[in-house]
């Protein structure tokens, strides 16, 4: 017997409700390990009227997201000529136990 | 002891051939002078690999800014990063006091630097770096 995986499979387990809703779990668990990160650098540094929180996770169409609100994230997270790099989103998905890859 | 990341890493690029043949400055801090293209590498995190006994082997996430000069632009950024990801990729070994197990760029983002009048030429590389401490 050969073994002949469908080719949707993967995409229907994705196209689920359970799939987002435990996506978005585990968005908001590793969205508080980043907001750790984030306190550590001082964050908020330019807090974006209306944000509930620095970092918030919110679900997508396809998944989660974990978004750093404050107008000044990207240097935050990627420094600039005057600040080093503090990198919460990275060093908080990594501290959360999930594995970072950039896109 | 653990290694230090960034030393190290500084070191080896310093010594790369292609790397040096750039003229780019590798450097901790961004410089006081400008003008010329420089790279900033900075150490994000050190936590022990997961498979790790404690403190042996560690899991460096590390930031390399690799800055244009004032005149270079886009491409230079461009030309002096792919030369940095060559040299990082070829980088595991024993470098001093530390070996490098795995290197593996995960992060790879132009981003030009706001804080220059124009904004500056960049590209940042992000890497996981996975090294302990040679033995004695």
């Amino acid at each position: 017997m050969t073994f002949v995986p469908r080719p949707g499979f993967e995409d229907d387990i994705r196209a689920g409700d359970d799939y987002r809703a435990g996506m978005l779990a585990i968005a908001q668990q590793a969205a508080q390990t980043v907001e750790t990160f984030a306190r550590q650098a001082r964050a908020p540094w330019m807090p974006r009227t209306g944000a509930r929180a620095v970092i918030v996770a919110e679900p997508t169409r396809t998944g989660a997201r974990i978004v750093n609100t404050d107008h000044a994230g990207h240097l935050q997270e990627w420094g600039s000529r005057n600040n080093p790099p503090h990198a919460p989103l990275r060093r908080g998905v990594r501290a959360a136990g999930l594995k970072l890859e950039e896109q | 002891m653990i290694p230090d990341a960034e030393k190290t890493i500084s070191s080896y690029l310093r010594d790369h051939p292609d790397v040096s043949a750039l003229s780019t400055r590798i450097v901790g801090k961004t410089p006081p002078a400008t003008a010329e293209p420089w790279v900033r590498v900075t150490e994000l995190d050190a936590p022990a690999a997961a498979a790790s006994r404690a403190d042996h082997l560690i899991s460096f996430l590390v930031q390399l800014d690799v800055y244009a000069g004032a005149t270079g632009g886009q491409p230079e950024a461009k030309t002096h990063a792919r030369t940095i990801r060559a040299a990082l990729h070829a980088m595991p070994g024993v470098h001093d006091e530390t070996v490098v197990t795995q290197v593996r760029v995960i992060g790879w983002l132009r981003a030009p630097d706001p804080d220059f009048e124009p904004a500056r030429d960049r590209v940042i590389i992000t890497a996981s770096v996975i090294a302990h401490e040679a033995p004695a």
